[in-house]
């Protein structure tokens, strides 16, 4: 059990979010449950509708239907109240290249009522950012680093990150995100983490949602994902059929060897394998990442079956 | 709110600087072609008025436009209201606006000084010299551009699209709608498009420039920055939006407009042949402007409205059958408009009875219109004796005179001559005037050189042009008797006459068209209506002094146009507000006058004028009326009733009455406050 699951109160809530463009459906029905103090990591593949749902969590975009909260905020109507406790730091930081580092700050002093000049200094010098250059001169990371400073300076109870390492390089990734997660662990603050880039979530991420073609199809805590997600090797009969079970995610075969993921495997699972004839089965843990490829990677073997969520 | 506006500022500040750098181009480059010649108006003209107008429409787009989505999503990522964010970029980007119109004309003017060149002569002649005009203008197209700029949203389509559609807009608004459908079709949608008179369309512009700012601010504050789908769709949308409802304000302004109000006064012209009084409302600025015109029954008072709205030069024709008018626009304070001549036939009965004269022209829609044959086949107007038939609609009969102005004295009564003459100043106007002068007159055997007025004829429907006769001193208001024998023309008073001297004329001329004789009456000059019905009788007007200026009694005296002699005479106690008024058949005369010593019953009043009747020879003068008015309008009915309108500019009290000449018994055809224009006080321009 995650500190996160202990506590009772969601500092996000949605119900039945929709957002259609035209005939697409970008989001589908998504009911997102983030706790409050928990780092979420929404992951899904591009275009899977995860800067669609932020948009709306920050009051940029009009649902189509369903209801928000954020914070207890409607984020429509009260977007005033809520930006002072929510802070966002979209995909593409485009902050007025023509301002110093030391103005942009300055620019935020002045909008933000919460604002912390010395945590703002603080980390500015934390982030190693000069003062004196201008934004259009600092470099990806840099400007990433900037943003997140810029959102963490008003002490806010809860952070939108779109994907905000996207386009960063590996070294920079690493940097951007462990500063996200030593100063947040700090402060406790929630978290909601876009990304697409597996690795960068599952190094931070308390909770998990996959968002799958603007469905939520999976939304659990991480160890409780990791932890009954498992990879199945073992070997069939000759001109076995393929094994049908409603908990595996996806099938690879080779000859008489498989590679079986399945949602959930136990003992009721490994009697079935059993009685079926196949021997030298071998059960493995999955990374986040080969778990997020068996929920909305190419199919094999089996289609997915509804929604994963607790 | 300090960081937004600084924001706001230096952003700005680059575009600011470009334009300036740009003003400071086009003005050298201005002031280096127009330095040596004289007149700097067609570089002045679109530099003050179209420069700061581009520049509004320009900054008005960038407001919300020229930050690209995402930079607005950061923006919006602030704890601050879009309400706020708004206010603050309008209000910032307005006031640099203006201080950059301020300072590019002021560079402009500067370097233009160096060459000799006043700015300010073009903006006066072009906007009237109202700076509050150009000022309001240049608010109207930096908010119309910036609701376009909100609605969208989108650099390209804002900052492209924007002021192009936006230009498109207020042309179609303020050149076309008035200038060209106002003109053309306004009379017959029954539309009045009023008058935009100088110093009340400020606060038109700025309210809809208030009306454009608060759409445009509303749309950026209650859609969400990031909405998709908002490129192509939504800016044909707006731009659609726009249209329609400047469309429709336009046509709705329009129509609810309706006529002039008669507050301050109205005028009225009797028909010749006593059927018809053409009632005009008279505008309250703009002198000789017309706001209402409407046709009344002098036997049953019954009312009709011919048109409302910027008309002009409202004249019956001199059978009584047509009604003829301009319809256009005022453009800044030289009356400089683009107009109609419309045709309101009366014998059409009801629908289809207006009918525009020929193609809209640019011109001063106060020249006086010219003379209708007597049976209405052709008409002779505008500003160089254009020939039209009146049935043929736009034909022209006759090509434009080469004279720029002329005066016509009237048909011939088988409409197949124009009589008309050029005085003096025309001859000496330009070179051009004065050589085609010589062309015409070295056709006159008599003809010398330096004469001062030149009687000319032009045939119908040939067109074929003849000077007939040359005079020596100027002469004016030619008037050709009934049968068309003999012109009167009256002359210039000398201008080494003896000071205090009142009337402008001196003497009257009768020139006999068949014998080519010349009677020269000194002391007076011929009625405007002076012929009787025989043609050879003229009433003629003596003044209240002599050349001397010795006091005489005024009046009028009758004399033969053939001989000169003087056979009758009517005597007054004063010559102000004099008139005569001969009857269709001009066989009876009415008479207005302060006291008419030749009527038995005076009924004298100090300041008062009195309405009497006699026959064309002077004789049986007898008190009808006394009226209280200043310049009362007479007339006669049909059937030989005498009409009177009374009209008071300072009150706006007007009516016409009618007069039994037999028993004086009056009856009152039309009062203001029973007819349908009274009270219409017009919202906007119109509003007193």
């Amino acid at each position: 059990m995650t500190g996160c699951e202990a506590m009772s109160e969601f500092a996000i809530q949605t119900t039945g979010l929709c957002k259609r463009f035209g005939r697409l459906r970008a989001v589908d029905e998504v009911d997102l449950r983030v706790p409050a103090g928990c780092v979420y990591g929404y992951i899904g593949r591009n275009g899977a509708g995860k800067t669609t749902t932020i948009q709306m969590l920050m009051g940029f975009l009009q649902p189509t239907s369903g209801s928000v909260s954020v914070l207890g905020f409607d984020p429509m109507r009260q977007d005033v109240a809520m930006k002072r406790v929510v802070s966002y730091v979209p995909e593409r930081v485009e902050m007025y290249d023509w301002m110093k580092v030391r103005e942009t700050l300055w620019f935020g002093q002045h909008l933000h009522p919460r604002w912390d000049p010395d945590l703002a200094a603080h980390l500015i010098r934390r982030f190693e950012l000069p003062p004196e250059r201008r934004v259009g001169q600092l470099s990806r990371g840099m400007q990433g680093k900037l943003a997140l400073a810029l959102a963490l300076s008003s002490h806010p109870q809860l952070v939108l990150l779109d994907d905000p390492t996207q386009g960063l390089d590996a070294v920079v990734r690493r940097e951007f995100v462990e500063s996200i997660v030593g100063i947040l662990q700090e402060a406790g603050t929630t978290v909601f983490f876009s990304s697409h880039i597996i690795d960068d979530v599952e190094r931070v991420a308390d909770w998990i949602g996959i968002l799958h073609e603007g469905k939520l199809i999976v939304q659990e805590p991480l160890e409780q994902l990791k932890a009954s997600v498992k990879r199945v090797l073992a070997t069939f009969p000759d001109s076995a059929p393929a094994h049908a079970d409603g908990a595996i995610l996806r099938q690879d075969t080779d000859g008489r060897r498989r590679e079986i993921i399945y949602r959930t495997f136990g003992p009721e699972q490994e009697s079935g394998l059993h009685a079926a004839g196949v021997t030298d089965i071998e059960v493995s843990d999955c990374s986040l990442e080969d778990i997020f490829i068996a929920y909305v990677g190419p199919k094999r073997g089996v289609p997915v079956e509804g929604a994963r969520t607790s | 709110m300090i960081a937004l506006a600084w924001k706001e500022a230096r952003e700005l500040a680059p575009g600011a600087l470009l334009v300036l750098l740009a003003t400071v181009i086009v003005a050298s480059a201005g002031a280096a072609v127009k330095s040596g010649r004289e007149n700097s108006f067609p570089f002045c003209v679109p530099f003050v008025l179209v420069g700061p107008l581009l520049v509004a429409a320009a900054a008005g787009a960038s407001v919300f436009a020229r930050e690209r989505p995402e930079q607005l999503r950061y923006l919006n990522s602030w704890p601050i209201s879009r309400g706020r964010v708004a206010a603050v970029k309008v209000l910032v980007t307005a006031g640099l606006t203006v201080v950059t119109t301020a300072l590019m004309l002021a560079v402009a003017q500067s370097i233009l000084a160096l060459a000799g060149i006043n700015l300010w002569e073009g903006f006066g002649a072009a906007v009237s010299g109202r700076i509050a005009f150009v000022f309001c203008l240049v608010m109207l197209f930096f908010c119309l551009t910036l609701s376009a700029s909100a609605l969208v949203r989108h650099p390209a389509g804002a900052l492209l699209l924007g002021p192009v559609v936006t230009l498109f807009v207020l042309y179609r608004y303020l050149v076309a709608s008035h200038a060209v459908l106002a003109p053309r079709f306004g009379p017959w949608l029954g539309m009045a498009w009023p008058w935009p008179v100088p110093g009340k369309i400020e606060p038109t512009a700025l309210a809809l420039a208030a009306i454009a700012a608060a759409a445009g601010v509303l749309g950026y504050v209650l859609a969400p920055v990031a909405e998709r789908g908002l490129r192509l769709k939504r800016t044909v949308a707006a731009y659609a939006g726009l249209i329609v409802a400047a469309g429709i304000a336009t046509i709705g302004y329009c129509a609810i407009a309706g006529a002039g109000p008669i507050d301050s006064g109205a005028t009225a012209e009797i028909d010749p042949t006593g059927r018809h009084v053409l009632v005009a409302a008279r505008h309250s600025s703009v002198p000789d402007a017309i706001t209402g015109l409407w046709l009344l029954d002098p036997l049953t008072g019954k009312l009709d409205r011919i048109s409302g709205g910027a008309i002009s030069n409202a004249r019956l024709s001199p059978e009584g059958d047509r009604v003829f008018f301009r319809f256009g626009i005022l453009s800044g304070s030289r009356f400089h408009i683009l107009y109609w001549d419309w045709v309101y036939d009366i014998r059409e009965g009801p629908g289809g009875r207006l009918r525009p004269l020929r193609p809209q022209r640019w011109g001063d829609p106060f020249a006086p219109v010219k003379f209708s044959s007597p049976h209405g086949a052709y008409i002779a107007l505008g500003e160089r004796a254009f020939l039209y038939r009146d049935a043929g609609g736009l034909d022209t009969l006759t090509p434009p005179s080469p004279y720029s102005h002329y005066i016509a004295a009237g048909w011939t009564p088988d409409e197949t001559a124009l009589y008309w003459i050029i005085t003096a100043r025309e001859l000496c106007g330009s070179e051009w005037d004065r050589g085609n002068a010589m062309r015409y007159g070295s056709a006159i055997p008599e003809w010398r050189p330096d004469a001062d007025t030149l009687v000319l004829r032009t045939a119908a429907p040939s067109g074929e042009t003849e000077a007939i006769w040359s005079l020596k001193g100027g002469r004016r208001v030619g008037r050709l008797s009934p049968d068309g024998r003999y012109l009167s023309l009256a002359s210039r008073r000398s201008s080494n006459a003896a000071p205090g001297a009142q009337a402008p004329y001196e003497r009257t001329t009768i020139l006999d068209l068949e014998t080519h004789r010349q009677v020269e009456i000194d002391g007076m000059v011929p009625d405007k209506e002076g012929w009787t019905a025989s043609g050879r009788y003229l009433w003629c007007r003596t003044r209240g002094r002599d050349e001397a200026g010795i006091p005489q009694p005024p009046g009028w005296v009758l004399v033969d146009a053939a001989t000169g002699e003087k056979l009758n005479s009517l005597r007054a106690t004063s010559d102000a507000g004099m008139r005569l008024c001969m009857s269709p058949d001009r066989t009876r005369m009415l008479v207005l006058a302060r006291c008419l010593l030749s009527a038995p019953e005076r009924r004298s009043h100090p300041s008062e004028l009195s309405l009497y009747v006699a026959s064309a020879d002077g004789g049986g003068c007898r008190w009808l009326y006394r009226t209280s008015a200043a310049e009362p309008t007479i007339g006669h009915t049909h059937d030989g009733d005498a009409i009177l309108t009374e009209s008071d500019r300072d009150t706006g009290a007007f009516r016409v009455l009618r007069i039994d000449t037999g028993t004086g018994a009056v009856t009152t055809l039309l009062e203001r406050q029973q007819r349908p224009w009274v009270g219409q006080a017009l919202i906007g321009m119109m509003r007193r």
